[in-house]
């Protein structure tokens, strides 16, 4: 069904008045100055410095020490400083993390057993980051995060029970430098060879990486 | 005139039999209409010298508990007044009269309505779904929707990766491009996967050689459900999936919602934290525009300038990445203030930058906006003019191209654009008529201008203090209607929030500048070249997530 009444497009696509000969070396003269004009910005650029670096192995140093601090790159968690609250987790829009924890019945102490977040669905908006009033849960400047299957997109902190922390805002263990954590955590795809510098696939036969077996 | 007065008027010629109440304790006052008199004061209302509601805003539909309701919110822009409309319909077969030749823009707003929550429009020419496919069963925002666990053996749902995820199965192709010769025309299939479409849409041309007989968007393909979404999704944390509705120009959307939000708990903005609005949003404008008529230019073939706007754009993304975190999804805005305080250095950096960024603006002016080849591509092709741009909704840079001198930020003030002095640029018709692409190119080149001037007003007047209001720990906000708006890049960003008493809203609508601009293409289409087509898409600066949602 027709929907629309058409509409033929109005006015003629030349703009410029007179004799049509006049008009026509105009229009030629106007478009080879203006071509000139744009080569002559074009050209000018080769005298510049160039804003492109060469990423990955060209640059002086890695692109997560040039991030800004408040950079929201893939998330860590120091878990001594969580005192297991799960504020993060309620405030997660997506519920991409996944907080256990458990009481030990003899002593009544309760251990984080479980923090995993699964970074495949996390949308690195920091609304947990900032739910968190212990410093614990941080953004890091890491991003490189690509994997070759789903569950290696999972994270797992907790690679045993550990006590929550029942240190007052502002106290406790000094916070880890950010991205150590994560980088223990999580399975590199590629290891650098040290000296050539290029980038090689993780083996596939490659040892779990020491957080990869959850107690569960 | 006040909507009591609107109300009155409407009274005095209709009567109470059809003009059944007015919700005056609304934030957004609606005037409840019998729903079989809709169609005569609709018309009225566009009519009356003295209402001339010449704009439809936003239509949509809602899900009662008792009753299926249409809500229309209608704008003058000779008299700068707005009033809502209602029309409640039987809940077993909710059915309305169609107003789409009434404000063009309601074509498509009608046919998403029915889409998604199963209204239908009597007279409406092409009632068909909008946003989901064809073959798609039920009308997914009603609220007793049940979602189908599988479609075309793709499974609905995601598992968590840590259970064992089956194994996906696909259906065998059966998507073959249709190119069928019927007559003396062909059927094309432009996209779903073109360059020139700005994201992914089809457009079905039915051309005759390279003349364009009719050219029909078929969007849908980004619908991502935001709406649904909120409905579910606590009022705070809805911030992050506005970023979504509009990935170019994330800080509109943020700054829609907030201020929507913020009328609903009647929450009070420090000031600061209203500038640091200000300077990210019109980075954000600078950005977003960049990107139009960079891409605007590369779609003609010039591939240069979008080149250096991205150059440029780059100190964009690397000064949201100190004040947000983020280069482009910034979640920067919270309900009552911002997420983080701008701090001096990053102010004077932007500053610094603004002084080296105004000459690129004149070296782009000499490498694509005076080009002569370029001008003789844009001018005249699809003009538009300004009672069509009004009557199917074009909203920002597309609507003043056309000669409707509107601005919200002038004429609405919000944040603290009023204090600020900055000029609103109306198409003049440099080198063509006034309307045309190579108008709505200059007009956002224009703009950007406007913006540095706003930045460096900001920059240098930001008063000390918060960022952050008093904000309740839940947002629980009683039952009421909001619509609230801001001049975002590609026009109005409507936000119409019904909200119950509950933690989550019970509907939202989105109202977003690219699904009116990308409803008047259909419109503008016939006896276009092909190549014409790529440039008024181009011109009119649409982005596919924000025509579907």
């Amino acid at each position: 069904m027709v929907s629309a009444v058409p509409t033929p497009v109005k006015g003629d696509r030349s703009s410029t008045q007179g004799a049509p000969l006049r008009a026509w070396l105009q229009d030629i003269t106007r478009a080879s100055t203006s071509i000139f004009e744009g080569l002559a910005v074009t050209m000018s650029w080769m005298f510049r410095r160039p804003a492109t670096i060469q990423y990955p192995d060209r640059i002086d140093k890695p692109v997560q020490e040039m991030l800004p601090d408040g950079y929201r790159g893939i998330l860590e968690v120091d878990l001594l400083r969580c005192s297991g609250c799960m504020l993060c987790q309620r405030a997660c829009p997506i519920d991409c993390l996944d907080i256990v924890v458990v009481k030990d019945p003899q002593t009544k102490g309760r251990f984080i057993e479980r923090f995993d977040i699964d970074i495949g669905k996390c949308m690195y908006c920091g609304i947990c980051s900032e739910a968190c009033n212990f410093d614990a849960l941080q953004h890091t400047t890491e991003f490189e995060g690509s994997a070759t299957s789903l569950d290696d997109l999972l994270l797992h902190f907790a690679t045993r029970p550990v006590p929550v922390s029942k240190h007052k805002a502002g106290q406790g263990p000094a916070r880890r430098p950010q991205g150590s954590i994560l980088r223990e955590v999580i399975k590199p795809l590629y290891t650098r060879d040290k000296r050539t510098g290029v980038d090689h696939l993780a083996p596939a036969e490659a040892p779990p990486a020491p957080a990869k077996g959850d107690e569960e | 005139m006040t909507p009591t007065e609107i109300h009155q008027r409407l009274l005095e010629v209709f009567g109470p039999d059809d003009i059944l109440g007015l919700e005056a304790e609304l934030i957004d006052p609606v005037i409840v209409v019998r729903p079989g008199a809709l169609r005569a004061v609709a018309t009225h209302l566009r009519d009356a010298p003295e209402l001339a509601m010449d704009f439809l805003r936003l239509l949509t539909g809602l899900d009662r508990p008792d009753a299926f309701e249409v809500v229309y919110h209608l704008f003058s822009y000779p008299k700068r007044h707005s009033v809502g409309l209602r029309a409640r319909l039987d809940r077993e077969a909710p059915t309305v009269d169609s107003v789409w030749d009434i404000w063009r823009t309601a074509e498509w707003h009608e046919r998403e309505t029915w889409d998604l929550v199963g209204i239908t429009f009597t007279g409406h020419p092409d009632l068909r779904r909008l946003m989901m496919p064809d073959d798609w069963v039920g009308h997914p925002l009603r609220k007793d929707y049940q979602k189908p666990s599988v479609y075309h053996s793709i499974p609905t749902t995601r598992p968590k990766p840590s259970s064992q995820a089956p194994t996906h199965v696909f259906p065998p192709a059966e998507h073959v491009a249709k190119a069928e010769v019927e007559g003396e025309w062909m059927q094309v299939n432009m996209g779903p996967h073109h360059p020139a479409t700005h994201g992914v849409i089809n457009f079905l041309l039915e051309t005759d050689g390279e003349i364009i007989r009719r050219a029909r968007p078929d969007v849908g393909y980004l619908h991502r459900g935001l709406e649904k979404l909120a409905e579910i999704t606590p009022y705070g944390n809805t911030m992050p999936y506005t970023d979504r509705v509009d990935y170019l120009g994330s800080m509109f959307t943020n700054h829609g919602w907030a201020m929507a939000v913020e009328k609903l708990v009647n929450v009070q903005v420090p000031p600061r934290a209203e500038y640091c609005r200000v300077i990210a949003s019109e980075l954000n404008r600078i950005a977003s525009h960049q990107i139009a008529t960079g891409a605007l230019a590369m779609d003609i073939g010039a591939y240069t300038p979008f080149i250096h706007w991205l150059r440029e754009r780059e100190t964009i993304n690397d000064i949201m990445e100190i004040v947000c975190g983020a280069r482009l999804t910034y979640n920067y805005m919270r309900v009552g203030g911002v997420a983080r305080d701008i701090k001096q250095p990053t102010l004077d950096r932007i500053l610094t930058w603004l002084d080296h960024f105004e000459p690129m603006i004149d070296e782009f002016d000499r490498l694509i906006s005076n080009n002569e080849i370029f001008i003789k591509r844009l001018a005249n092709v699809s003009t538009i003019s300004a009672e069509e741009a009004v009557s199917f909704g074009l909203v920002g840079p597309n609507l003043r191209a056309s000669g409707v001198d509107w601005d919200i930020r002038r004429d609405e003030p919000y944040s603290v654009y009023g204090d600020l002095e900055f000029k609103v640029i109306v198409g003049q018709g440099l080198r063509g008529s006034v309307g045309d692409a190579y108008d709505r190119f200059v007009c956002r080149v224009l703009e950007i201008r406007e913006s540095v001037k706003i930045l460096r007003q900001a920059c240098l007047n930001i008063p000390e203090g918060e960022v952050q209001g008093k904000v309740p720990r839940d947002l629980k906000p009683t039952a009421n209607e909001v619509y609230a708006r801001v001049e975002g890049a590609r026009g109005e960003n409507g936000f119409y929030i019904v909200a119950d008493g509950q933690k989550q809203p019970y509907r939202v609508r989105y109202r977003t500048g690219s699904f009116t601009g990308m409803s008047i293409i259909e419109h503008l289409s016939p006896g276009l070249m092909v190549a014409d087509l790529v440039a008024l898409i181009g011109s009119l600066d649409v982005v596919a997530p924000e025509v579907d949602r």
